[in-house]
This record gives C-alpha cells, sequence and structure tokens, in this order.
C-alpha cells in the first residue's frame, strides 16, 4: 500500500481536530506521520496515510473530510487525482 | 410537511433572559412544538425554563425513546426532532438514538446538559465527554460556552441537522452555561446555500447514457424522502415509464400497486427487483449508497450497467461502486436538470411487469395459525393511505417492507442502516406526535418489544393513539433463522419462550390488549385495532419456525435467492 499525502484546512473550533483524525481513522486510513499550524482562525494540517486494506480510495476520503462542518479545503497531494473542494470563508466558523 | 432548512423569526432584545430561557425562547422562535426527553441534575435549569415556555414537552421512561421518537417525528415531518437529557447517563442513553439517525440520514437535534464548566475534566458526578463519545456519529457537535451564543449556535444546528444530507447535531450545554444572565446575545445568521449544481458535463453524460440505455432502471434510496422529491421522482417515471426498485428507506416512494414498480431490491427483496437490476443496463441511482444489504456481494451486482448516480452528498459517489456519471446537489435541482428521454424501452418494461407478476408474494400459507405477512398486507390495505408503520427490528421487518402498502416513503418507519432492535414503540410514538392525523401502527417482534416496552407508560400517560402489532414468536426470530441456515442449527440463545404476558404487561400500564392466535381471528382483530380511539396492543402469536423469505445469503449474489419452500 503507497503512503497516501493529504492537506486540510479548517476552521479552528472547539472538537475539530479529533473530529477530523476520527473521520480519518474510521474510514480505515492509518495516519503515520501529521504537522499542523494554526492562524487562530484557520488551522492547516498535512497528513500522511496509509490504508488498511486495498478496498480503501483517498478519493473518497477527500470527499468524506470535505464534508465534515468546519472544513475551508481538503487535497490529496500526490499524482493526478487531486481532489479539492473549497468552502466559503464565512460558511467555515 | 416542510424540509427547508430551519429559519428563525427576528426578536428584540430587551430582557435580560438565563442561557435556559434563551434556549426555550431559540427554540420556539424556530417552530419547534414538541421535544422529547428525561430531566436530570446537569440539565435542571433547562427544564425549569422549559416549563414556563410554549414547547410541549413529551416525557419518556428512557432517554433512548427520547432520541427515537424525536427521529421518527424528523423522518415524518422533514424537520429536526429535538431530545433532551441529562448529562452523563442521560447522554450516554441517547447514543443509540442519534447513532440511527447517522445512519439513516435524519435531521435530529439532541440537547444534553453537561456539569458546570469549571466541573469539566475532573471526572465529576455523572460528567461524561458526549461531545467526544458522539463524534463519530454526528453530522456536527458542539459545547455552548457562553449563553449570548445560544441562540446563533442552536439555529446554526437546525440549519446543519435539516440542510444538505440531513443528520443529528449534538448541542452540549454546562449547566452553569443555562444559569447565567446575558443581557445581549448573538442573532442567528442566515447561512447560505452551499449545495453545488450539477455540471453540464455530468448531465450531458446521464442523459446520453439514459437515452442509449435499452434496460434502464430507477434505484430509489432513503435520500428521495430526505429530500421531499417524491412526487418529483414519479412523475419521472410515469412521463418516462423507466422501472423502479427501492431500498429498505426508498419504499413508497411509488406505491407498491404502481405499474412501474418492481419492488425492493436486495438480502430480503423480491426476485422481481433482484431479477431486474442483475439484467439491467443502466442504474439510475437517486438517492441511495450502495448498502451491502442492498448489493449483496458486490463483485457481481448489476454487472452489465453502468451508473447515473444523483445524490446530496458527494462523498457517496465511487465510494462502493463506480459511476459513469455523477450529480451532486439537491435532488430535486439535479433531476430537474435530467432530460430522461430514454429510447424505446417498451420490451424492458414488458418484462420488468412480467417478472414482478411471476414472483409476487404468496399469501396460502399452509395451516390456521396467522400468516404475518398477510396479516400485514391487509391491515397496510385498510388502513389506506393514512398508513404509517414503526417498525423494530427483525423478521416482523422485512415482512413489513416486504409486505405492507406505503403511501410515501415517509409512512415507513425503520432502523435501516443501524438495524436498532427497540426502534418501533418509541418511533410510533414520535411519529403520532409529529403527524397526528397518521394511522400510526407499531410493528413489532417479541425480542425488540421488550426493548423499550417501558414506553407503554408514555403512551398511556399522553394518551397517543398507536396501534401496537406485537407478532411474538417466542424467539430471536431472525437470528433463529440465520442459525437454521448457516448455522447448522445450532440454536444459540435465541430462545424468548418465558416472554411475559403481553396482554397482561399492557393492561397494567392501562393499555387496551387482546390475543390472536388463529388465521380467522385476523379480519376482526384488524378491524379492533383501526376502531380503537386510544392506544391498543393485538398480541399475535405466530410460528416460531417461521421464517422471512426471499433470502439472499450473506456474501452471495442477489441472484442467488433462496425462497419458501411452500
Amino acid at each position: 500500500m503507497s503512503i497516501q499525502n493529504i492537506r486540510i484546512e479548517f476552521a479552528f473550533a472547539e472538537g475539530a481536530l479529533r473530529r477530523l483524525l476520527g473521520v480519518i481513522e474510521a474510514r480505515g486510513w492509518i495516519i503515520t506521520s501529521m504537522q499542523m499550524g494554526s492562524d487562530g482562525d484557520r488551522s492547516i494540517m498535512t497528513l500522511s496515510l496509509n490504508p488498511r486494506d486495498g478496498t480503501r480510495k483517498i478519493a473518497t476520503l477527500i470527499r468524506q473530510i470535505s464534508r465534515v462542518y468546519g472544513v475551508i479545503s481538503a487535497a490529496h497531494m500526490d499524482g493526478a487525482t487531486s481532489f479539492i473542494r473549497e468552502i466559503p470563508r464565512a460558511a467555515a466558523g | 410537511m416542510s424540509t427547508a432548512p430551519a429559519s428563525i423569526a427576528e426578536q428584540p432584545q430587551t430582557a435580560v433572559r438565563t442561557g435556559a430561557e434563551l434556549v426555550v425562547d431559540t427554540l420556539e422562535r424556530l417552530g419547534v412544538e414538541s421535544v422529547f426527553g428525561y430531566p436530570g441534575g446537569a440539565i435542571m435549569p433547562l427544564y425549569d425554563a422549559l416549563a414556563r415556555g410554549k414547547v410541549k414537552h413529551y416525557l419518556v421512561r428512557h432517554e433512548q425513546a427520547a432520541a427515537f421518537a424525536a427521529d421518527a417525528a424528523g423522518r415524518v415531518t422533514g424537520r429536526a426532532g429535538v431530545c433532551l437529557a441529562t448529562s452523563g447517563p442521560g447522554a450516554t442513553n441517547l447514543i443509540t438514538g442519534i447513532a440511527n439517525a447517522f445512519m439513516d440520514s435524519v435531521p435530529l437535534v439532541a440537547i444534553t446538559g453537561q456539569v458546570p464548566q469549571t466541573l469539566m475534566g475532573t471526572d465529576a458526578f455523572q460528567e461524561i465527554d458526549i461531545f467526544g463519545l458522539t463524534l463519530p456519529i454526528v453530522k456536527h457537535s458542539v459545547v455552548i460556552r457562553d449563553p449570548a451564543d445560544i441562540p446563533a449556535a442552536l439555529a446554526e444546528a437546525f440549519a446543519i441537522a435539516e440542510g444538505g444530507r440531513p443528520g443529528p447535531v449534538l448541542v452540549d450545554l454546562p449547566k452553569d452555561v443555562q444559569q447565567a444572565s446575558c443581557a445581549r446575545w448573538d442573532e442567528p445568521m442566515e447561512g447560505d446555500d452551499l449545495r453545488p449544481s450539477p455540471s453540464a458535463e455530468s448531465l450531458a453524460e446521464a442523459d446520453k447514457l439514459i437515452a442509449a440505455a435499452k434496460k434502464p432502471l430507477l434505484y430509489l434510496g432513503g435520500g428521495v424522502a430526505r429530500s421531499n422529491a417524491t412526487d418529483l421522482v414519479r412523475d419521472i417515471s410515469e412521463r418516462t415509464g423507466i422501472p423502479a426498485v427501492a431500498t429498505l428507506q426508498g419504499l413508497g416512494v411509488l406505491p407498491v400497486e404502481h405499474p412501474n414498480f418492481v419492488g425492493m431490491l436486495g438480502m430480503h427483496g423480491g426476485r422481481a427487483a433482484n431479477t431486474a437490476v442483475q439484467e439491467s443496463d443502466l442504474l439510475i441511482v437517486i438517492g441511495a449508497r450502495f448498502d451491502d444489504r442492498a448489493t449483496g456481494h458486490l463483485a457481481s451486482f448489476a454487472p452489465h450497467a453502468s451508473v447515473v448516480h444523483i445524490d446530496t452528498d458527494a462523498a457517496e459517489f465511487g465510494k462502493l461502486r463506480h459511476a459513469h456519471s455523477t450529480m451532486c446537489g439537491d435532488l430535486k435541482r439535479c433531476l430537474r436538470t435530467i432530460e430522461f428521454t430514454p429510447g424505446d424501452i417498451s420490451e424492458w418494461q414488458a418484462e420488468t411487469r412480467r417478472l414482478k407478476e411471476e414472483h409476487a408474494p404468496r399469501y396460502d400459507a399452509p395451516g390456521n395459525g396467522v400468516f404475518a405477512p398477510e396479516l400485514l398486507k391487509k391491515l397496510s390495505e385498510r388502513a389506506g393511505d393514512s398508513f404509517v408503520a414503526a417498525c423494530d427490528v427483525g423478521q416482523h421487518q422485512m415482512w413489513v417492507a416486504q409486505h405492507c402498502r406505503f403511501s410515501r416513503p415517509q409512512a415507513h418507519l425503520t432502523s435501516g442502516g443501524l438495524g436498532a432492535m427497540g426502534y418501533g414503540l418509541p418511533a410510533a410514538i414520535g411519529a403520532k406526535v409529529a403527524e397526528p392525523d397518521a394511522t400510526v401502527v407499531c410493528v413489532s417482534g417479541d425480542g425488540s418489544f421488550m426493548m423499550n416496552i417501558q414506553e407503554l407508560a408514555t403512551l398511556r400517560r399522553y394518551n397517543i393513539p398507536v396501534k401496537i402489532v406485537l407478532l411474538d414468536n417466542s424467539m430471536l426470530g431472525l437470528v433463529r433463522q440465520w442459525q437454521e441456515l448457516f448455522f447448522e442449527g445450532n440454536y444459540s440463545e435465541v430462545d424468548l419462550s418465558d416472554n411475559p404476558d403481553f396482554v397482561e404487561v399492557a393492561n397494567s400500564f392501562g393499555i387496551e390488549a387482546f390475543s390472536v392466535d388463529l388465521k380467522s381471528q385476523v379480519d376482526g382483530a384488524i378491524d379492533r385495532l383501526l376502531a380503537a380511539k386510544g392506544p391498543i396492543l393485538a398480541h399475535v402469536r405466530i410460528d416460531p419456525e417461521e421464517n422471512v423469505w426471499p433470502l439472499v445469503p450473506p456474501g452471495k449474489s442477489n441472484a442467488d435467492m433462496m425462497e419458501s419452500k411452500w
């Protein structure tokens, strides 16, 4: 299984980090590394992920992350299958 | 009925209010008429304010029932049902109900009391991190830490619960926030409609696939009801003649007698529907998610079909089955933009109608005992368009799905994704409160009924005229059936022959009840149920060895169906 790198930008709010990490693990991905920074309103996180089995698709995970309330953008950082969903800033808070 | 996301009327800020009063004010302004709950220490300020407000509170006898009742109200109305509980065990008792709403995409707002903020994180009495515990089973959640945030946060909770793909939202309210006084607060803001519109490319591809298909099939899921798109789907089906199958949650979009409706697909679906899916060359999937109970063995599911997938939630696209065309957005908006102009599909229409006729269910079961499918079919037909079934989980749930007539998908309340036993009775309460003119029938089994039997007290307290059909085989019937078929008849912990006398139990709660033992008593029993003015229970004894047919064995293709031997 190849490592997949993703980048998530999300509104800084109570529980937001736990919620995102929970989605990733519950959908069948192992977090192998993570970096995060924040400017007070927004946080940006980059993660390296390993799928638990061959049925997990990174595009599906990105969509599942994108629908989490407060996520501003989620992107697959590798290859040609990058998927980005932008949410207006006003809706992210 | 409205499925518009929550909106809130403006209110002048003229007085100092407590946080608890702001909760009640906001619920009233959001148009909430009824809530279901159970008080306790950390939510006492809210109950104090509730008693002085206009929102009607229904006191259940277990918090799980409050969540299930609110779930049912949400399914029936399209507006978020509301349940309340205190911190700690009150909150944890809501969890199954919240999970149920999450799995079936039902709008629900769960409000929990929490210990004061200074005690949070200290293992205080009845402190539990309900916010953390429910993270995987909510659409969103929030701990409100300032009373000034309450109106905006609550309005946002309703908007999130009801908008897009609906789901449950948890609002955790520390006791000190409920008690604190507040002179100024943030007013709710109207949210933007963020639902995307379908792209021109996906539209063109969908139109092309539909026009070219020889055997197109509408595959209808619960999203049709959640998006209030039933009338539109019916219109499309009638205008185009495209045959349709439905998932468990999609039943009622087309009534069972509709000539274009082939049946329910899946593990306990009909042979006609499953065969049509296997033969189809195009599935037009509307608000469905390729659940494993619907698809059976995924790799052999609909092997000849291309897929047009239309859903409010883009995360469902390609999750389990590749789609050749995807359209994300409000279902009604998507459906209105597709042309739906199939070619000549007359042979396919005739074929699906022949399949439906050839594999129609039989009701000529041998013997004098009650044949539950026949009873349920007759009951739903006699009740007519006002019939609403609130099911528990097990064999009876599948018989309801297979044999009842539903005039609309909101008439079929069933715990589909989670499969939560104990759902039926509280769901019936929630449905009847939300829709008083409906003929609400709780169809339960002896296993499920015991899981929330205490709610007979709620029925009695408010004299809610729910009709209960308790199908008693003194077994955990579906487990027994699987042990018979797939575990070599090794019956392990399924015997419930020491059940109480359900008629006496109902009577002890002050509820009219009677027994039905013979096929010849069924018509009279239906008469009595439908004529009852108050709550009533029919205790129906059925054959413990009766099985649900057809059945696709687990892990098998939907083409490999087992059927009744008679």
